[in-house]
């Protein structure tokens, strides 16, 4: 038989009745629908997703790439020394990997096999975000990958983050010391801005200088300078007479200045002596008596600042936010 | 406050927040000229001769001189130009590379392997009207001097004395930033040689709450202090510079030493420096993140507005949508309108859950729109448009996701032509009584290998589905992803759809995959 126009035209009726019948056969089928909460957990993919395309869209869920202006929309959402807390959108995050997904599709089976695979992609970024940090830093991947959920996170748009760039932040889900949130991001935007995800709803979040750039310091007192003491841990345990870094509160040592043309020169090897002597006296050095500069920096350095915020202290609640987390 | 400090002692795990002190890092080698030299003593047999033979390797070892990388400084206390109260402060600059400030020697000696030598820079802190001239001014210029190491040894000038040092024809035309310094004031205010061995220490941090730092991120810095705190006064803010100087060949130029006869000043190589403005603020980090209520303020992520004091139901609307971070903004819409709609970005004040929206196909899908204030919500579309513009911006991700989708169709293309070839054997029985045994002649390989072969078809048409089909089968639409309704898909219901008994066409298997088996082939 040969192809007619007539045949090409058959061909075609068949195939148009044959999906109105479907269109037919849809509402009844959608009628058995179960509510969504008894869905069946998604079966794996037929093919996984190869893993670096898995990870890709883990960072891409974390917004890596993300341009700020979409993610502050406007300025005045995030002013020069404010702190803003957030959840992140899920849907916002689905969206976004449905975008990145749907590039280069070119027929009706693309499309239907998007459909059928799109929760189990998102469900694999989403469990890999967990890992994103830790490749990024060249350390092991954790071996436990379930999120709690939800992520949260915060902007910090201040000088200290300009000024202080190694400082430490920890959250915590409850009161409890327990261990901290996993931080799934943390990155400066820009010279002055600070993004943090983290891995669950914190109740507390501490902020630490960092104690690299701890810097030194020098009390006056009366006309002379001194410094208190710390502990280096001698004696050795179980003395526990002088607890490495605890401050030795009984003992204030003089430190001495050059005396000089140029006002609050420190003479260093001098003021060191002084420490030295005093430590000694306290049985608090090793057995051999070794100040080296290590020694010399435990005694100088100041404390390391920490700011502390939690949910629910509400002191100065703004027209716009209900919960307001203060410190 | 307490003035403790969490310190961790030799071989205990460093917790976050916690430092380890050392005295120094010590390189393998100090940066210098060495000579490898190898020997051997060839003995033979019924010889009383035995030859030596001797080879000489002189190789430089070479280490950062007279400039820092520009990562190398990972932060400096007090903050540049950081106006704050440092009083009593002894500035200090922390290095990425622990070994730095030990890699060369003050005196240009090569040091004896794990010896522990005086470090070769020097933090000083000198005033603005110490340094003279214009340094105090805001728009001030730069205190040093761009010029080469040849400069720096060789002032050509007798009243400025450089650093003794040796250089190497290469080496002298190194750029370098140098600072001329009034011997007097310097001497008053640089650390002594003995002095310099406490200035210098490293510290280890542990980095799983920090920042991702950079490539060589162990936690482990060296930190470079200074001898003077910096200058104050109580009357007016006062501009102190920090500068990292090298005092390698100027050990004899240190307080302490006699100033030779006929030098005015002295030249360093300005490793870095910095600008310190010391003012009655409080510009400390701990001042600085307690001020943060009173400036920026501390709270959600949201939109700032007057209070909304009407009632209508639009005042309510739109003090709903600010309270979860919604932005009103401008929407240029395509036909030339301008509008204002909704945009909330990734972050919100509120919890979210799924929507159980599914798999859009382009970003218009993503609009939503109110009719009752007749506004547009852009957010998931901008989400989905910013997505697919971040996959088309990465061509390996878009090659993989290709790939990918190919073999996901290959799979299905081949679960499809399995299930049709299964479905067109005979029962296997049949065929396998079917073919007799003649006499002579035995078929069993080819029934061992028919056996097989309908073993495999009867595993492919018995065995669960890949995918969901399983899950799908007689429930309808229970399995369906997300919550899809297929007359939301009208591609779906527009794709041709064939008998499905007959088992051919893969656009059918995934129908099924997708909203579940048609007619159930018996």
């Amino acid at each position: 038989m040969t192809a007619t126009p007539n045949n090409r035209m058959m061909g075609f009726q068949e195939l148009l009745s044959a999906a109105g019948a479907a269109a037919v056969r849809a509402p009844s089928r959608a009628a058995a629908a179960l509510p969504g909460s008894e869905l069946p957990a998604p079966a794996p993919l037929p093919v996984p997703l190869p893993a670096s395309a898995v990870s890709w869209l883990a960072q891409a869920a974390l917004l890596y790439g993300v341009p700020f202006q979409y993610i502050i929309p406007d300025d005045r959402m995030l002013p020069k020394e404010s702190i803003r807390f957030f959840y992140v959108d899920r849907n916002w995050q689905h969206r976004l990997i449905e975008g990145a997904v749907s590039i280069g599709m070119s027929s009706s089976a693309d499309t239907l096999q998007l459909m059928a695979t799109i929760e189990q992609i998102i469900d694999a970024a989403i469990q890999k975000t967990p890992a994103v940090r830790a490749t990024m830093r060249g350390v092991a991947e954790p071996s436990d990958t379930t999120t709690i959920g939800p992520i949260t996170g915060f902007l910090l748009r201040s000088v200290a983050v300009t000024g202080w760039p190694g400082m430490e932040v920890s959250a915590y889900s409850d009161a409890t010391d327990g261990p901290p949130l996993r931080t799934l991001r943390m990155d400066r935007l820009s010279d002055d801005v600070l993004l943090m995800l983290f891995d669950g709803l914190p109740h507390r979040v501490e902020i630490l200088q960092p104690p690299e750039g701890l810097h030194f310091g020098i009390r006056p007192q009366g006309d002379t300078y001194v410094s208190s003491l710390r502990g280096l841990g001698y004696p050795e345990p179980p003395s526990t007479t002088y607890v490495p870094g605890a401050q030795i509160c009984s003992k204030e040592v003089v430190l001495k200045m050059r005396d000089s043309a140029a006002p609050g020169v420190l003479d260093v090897a001098a003021s060191a002596a002084n420490l030295k002597t005093a430590m000694l006296g306290l049985g608090a050095l090793d057995p051999s008596g070794t100040f080296t500069s290590a020694e010399f920096a435990v005694q100088m350095v100041r404390a390391a600042g920490m700011q502390r915020f939690k949910w629910g202290v509400t002191i100065t609640p703004g027209p716009q936010d209900k919960r307001s987390m203060t410190r | 406050m307490s003035e403790s400090i969490a310190i961790a002692v030799d071989d205990t795990p460093l917790q976050p927040g916690m430092i380890r002190f050392s005295q120094a890092a010590i390189p393998p080698l100090t940066a210098g000229n060495y000579r490898m030299s190898a020997s051997q003593i060839v003995k033979l047999q019924n010889e009383d001769t035995k030859p030596t033979y001797q080879a000489n390797q002189d190789f430089t070892l070479q280490g950062p001189r007279f400039a820092l990388a520009l990562n190398d400084v990972q932060m400096v206390v007090p903050p540049a130009n950081q106006p704050g109260d440092w009083e009593n402060t002894l500035p200090n600059l922390v290095l990425r590379r622990r070994v730095l400030p030990w890699v060369r020697t003050i005196d240009g000696t090569t040091a004896p392997p794990n010896t522990i030598t005086t470090p070769w820079m020097a933090l000083i802190v000198l005033t603005a009207a110490e340094l003279g001239g214009t340094a105090g001014d805001l728009a001030a210029k730069s205190p040093v001097t761009p010029g080469t190491a040849q400069d720096l040894v060789q002032t050509g000038n007798t009243a400025v004395a450089g650093p003794v040092l040796r250089l190497d024809a290469e080496e002298k035309t190194t750029a370098l930033l140098y600072l001329d310094l009034d011997a007097v004031l310097f001497q008053s205010l640089a650390p002594t040689l003995t002095d310099l061995p406490y200035l210098a220490h490293v510290r280890d941090v542990n980095t799983d709450q920090k920042e991702i730092l950079g490539l060589d991120e162990d936690g482990s810095f060296s930190v470079v202090v200074g001898n003077r705190t910096v200058q104050t006064d109580p009357d007016k803010s006062v501009v102190n510079y920090a500068f990292l100087i090298s005092v390698e060949g100027h050990q004899d130029h240190l307080p302490g030493s006699a100033i030779p006869a006929g030098v005015t000043h002295f030249r360093f190589a300005a490793l870095s420096w910095w600008k310190i403005e010391a003012t009655a603020a409080k510009g400390d980090f701990i001042d600085i993140m307690q001020n943060l209520p009173n400036l920026g303020g501390v709270g959600l992520v949201g939109m700032p507005h007057r209070p909304i004091t009407g009632s209508e139901p639009r005042d309510q609307t739109a003090e709903a949508a600010l309270s979860m971070s919604y932005v009103p903004l401008t929407y240029r819409m395509r036909a030339g309108e301008q509008a204002t709609a909704w945009y909330r970005g990734p972050f919100s004040s509120v919890p979210t859950k799924d929507d159980g929206l599914g798999a859009f196909q382009f970003s218009d899908q993503a609009i939503r729109y109110d009719p009752d204030t007749a506004l547009f919500d852009l957010s998931q579309a901008a989400a989905w448009q910013i997505g697919r513009l971040l996959g088309l911006s990465d061509g390996a991700f878009a090659r993989q996701l290709h790939d990918w989708r190919k073999a996901v169709h290959d799979n299905t293309h081949e679960q499809t032509n399995l299930t049709a070839l299964a479905r067109a054997l005979p029962e296997g029985e049949t065929i396998l009584a079917s073919i007799s045994d003649r006499p002579g002649v035995t078929h069993a390989h080819h029934k061992a290998r028919l056996t097989a072969t309908l073993a495999l078809a009867s595993a492919v048409t018995t065995a669960p589905a890949p995918f969901a089909v399983a899950a799908l089968r007689g429930a309808g639409l229970s399995g369906l992803p997300r919550k899809q309704r297929r007359e939301d898909r009208p591609s779906a219901a527009m794709a041709p759809q064939t008998a499905t008994d007959n088992g051919d066409g893969h656009l059918d298997t995934l129908l099924d995959r997708v909203f579940g088996p048609g007619e159930q082939a018996e």
